[in-house]
């Protein structure tokens, strides 16, 4: 069963369009990564799917029900992102209180256990809390609020490498023991690579591509070699990235839809194969040159 | 897959309670607002005095009509910053939609309303009890304490309301400024410019006949028509009009 839905939608602030013609539909219980440059529209895709904003064209369905103004969705679906605030007045642990009685499946044992592992006091106020302790209080309410839909976006702004292995770890852990739909955006691939299921990837507001992430890692793959002997092997090939090694040796990542007996003879002729890691991937495949900032600098110097 | 399905009702009343914790601190500035304007009432409203050789008399009439007034601008004050991005955001850290969340802030100014005006009559005792035993005046206890009663608490009824038509009337103007900031430079504009045309020799100023409208309305049974309906307009126009904002921007 699906989730959320979107159909041809399309977001539009002042003439830029943040969200281009998007389609692509979420299964339930699955955590997917919402990967994408700055700016991709991650973020607006998160608060669309969370009835924070209405799409400008195009249909979204979030539990069989547009999410804007939707009470269902609103009770059933929490977003988490770092600019999250709440009132002076109170503390963290009447913000938890005030949390738990909005959402049915909230889980005091779990909010309050997560609570003391990252020392945090119920006295204190959110807005004297660092960034990271922001962050991980607000991946706290994410996590006990248990919402059939849960929505991280860029959940660990801010924490310090222990912190954010310990989330993660959290979230999975969480995950096996109440199964739901997360979707997180991320920055990095890498860190939340092993949780994911699935991936979607985003550039200029479209979905570029959404796939398993076992599926990802042989999506493509990367040939080193001779520039003379690499380019006959290019042609009539899907180019994902280009880089220039040296004067007369070439980096290419290409789309792997070679045969083994292709892969075979490339390997005879000398050209060295390797397996492109996701979060490389990805960057590549987000990217706006195939040449990534080299192209900035061989254009502007003739190097 | 188990959703749950809360009744608008239901998460309305959460809201409404969360938002009486959240905004505790308007009770506060209430307090300022009052004690300050009870001050400020310490200068009799009108006075006469007259006597012989013998006997002087002098006599002062005192009221609390400036601390209603103050209570008044204080709900228009508090409605403005229900209204804002950051209290209209934190609705959103929960449950709610835009409905909800304008029902809850109306129930709230609601309550706010029954508060304030309730304590700024109540400060008519507080005057007469300061200026006893500071001022040295006697007060002239009406010969009917029971009718005296009823009238404070039909006052009270009465501050209430204008107090709840001044926080809808704010609600109203910041839902306007929420939808275009614009509004935060014309309505002033507006204001003043009305202030200032009309009057001596042209037409009545549109203001006045508003302020006349409500304020110099003799029946009781009209005023509180009026003022529940108009009250009532402005919270539905704001609910009607902010239904499509988008938050967290």
């Amino acid at each position: 069963m699906n989730i959320i839905t979107f159909n041809h939608v399309t977001k539009e602030y002042k003439n830029k369009k943040a969200i281009d013609n998007l389609s692509f539909s979420i299964e339930e219980n699955k955590i997917t990564g919402i990967i994408g440059r700055n700016g991709a529209g991650k973020t607006t895709l998160l608060k669309i799917i969370a009835g924070f904003f209405e799409q400008s064209q195009g249909e979204v369905k979030v539990f069989d029900e547009t999410p804007f103004n939707s009470i269902t969705v609103s009770a059933n679906c929490i977003f988490i992102d770092d600019q999250l605030s709440f009132p002076s007045t109170l503390n963290l642990g009447e913000i938890l209180d005030a949390t738990g009685k909005f959402y049915e499946n909230w889980d005091t044992k779990l909010a309050n256990g997560l609570f003391d592992y990252f020392n945090l006091d119920r006295h204190q106020s959110h807005e004297h809390l660092s960034k990271g302790m922001k962050s991980t209080f607000n991946v706290i309410i994410g996590l006990a609020s248990r919402c059939p839909l849960t929505l991280f976006d860029e959940p660990t702004t801010g924490m310090d490498a222990a912190v954010r292995k310990d989330v993660y770890r959290a979230l999975l852990k969480d995950y096996i023991t109440k199964p739901r739909t997360i979707l997180i955006s991320s920055h990095h691939l890498q860190e939340i690579e092993d949780l994911l299921e699935d991936i979607l990837l985003i550039k200029d507001g479209k979905a570029h591509l959404h796939l398993p992430v076992s599926d990802m890692k042989e999506y493509a793959i990367g040939i080193k070699g001779k520039a003379s002997v690499l380019e006959k092997w290019l042609e009539n090939r899907d180019i994902l990235h280009k880089s220039n090694l040296g004067t007369d040796s070439l980096y290419v990542v290409v789309r792997n839809n070679f045969s083994t007996t292709e892969l075979e003879k490339a390997r005879v002729s000398g050209l060295i194969l390797s397996q492109v890691n996701s979060s490389e991937l990805s960057v590549y495949l987000t990217s706006k040159t195939k040449g990534g900032i080299d192209d900035v600098f061989s254009e502007t110097y003739n190097w | 897959m188990y959703l749950a399905k809360p009744t608008i009702g239901k998460v309305i009343k959460k809201q409404f309670i969360y938002k009486l914790k959240a905004n505790l601190e308007v009770y506060a500035t209430l307090v300022g607002v009052q004690l300050f304007a009870l001050l400020l009432s310490f200068n009799a409203v009108a006075g006469s005095g007259g006597g012989n050789n013998f006997i002087n008399i002098r006599t002062n009439y005192y009221s609390v009509d400036l601390v209603i007034i103050f209570t008044m601008f204080w709900a228009f004050i508090t409605a403005i910053i229900l209204t804002t991005k950051t209290s209209r955001n934190e609705d959103f850290n929960f449950v709610t939609t835009r409905m909800i969340s304008n029902l809850s802030n109306g129930c709230f100014l609601l309550t706010a309303s029954i508060v304030g005006g309730v304590t700024a009559m109540l400060t008519t005792f507080m005057q007469k009890i300061i200026l006893f035993f500071i001022g040295g005046d006697i007060f002239l206890l009406p010969e009917n304490v029971t009718s005296y009663m009823l009238e404070v608490f039909m006052g009270s009824g009465v501050a209430i309301l204008h107090v709840l038509l001044l926080s809808m009337l704010g609600y109203f103007i910041g839902t306007l400024v929420q939808l275009n900031k614009i509004f935060a430079v014309v309505l002033p504009i507006v204001f003043f410019g009305l202030l200032f045309t009309g009057g001596q020799n042209g037409p009545p100023l549109v203001l006045t006949q508003i302020f006349q409208f409500f304020f110099s309305e003799t029946s009781l049974v009209l005023f509180v028509l009026k003022a529940i309906l108009s009250a009532a307009l402005l919270l539905n126009l704001s609910i009607y009009l902010s239904n499509r904002l988008e938050v967290r921007l």
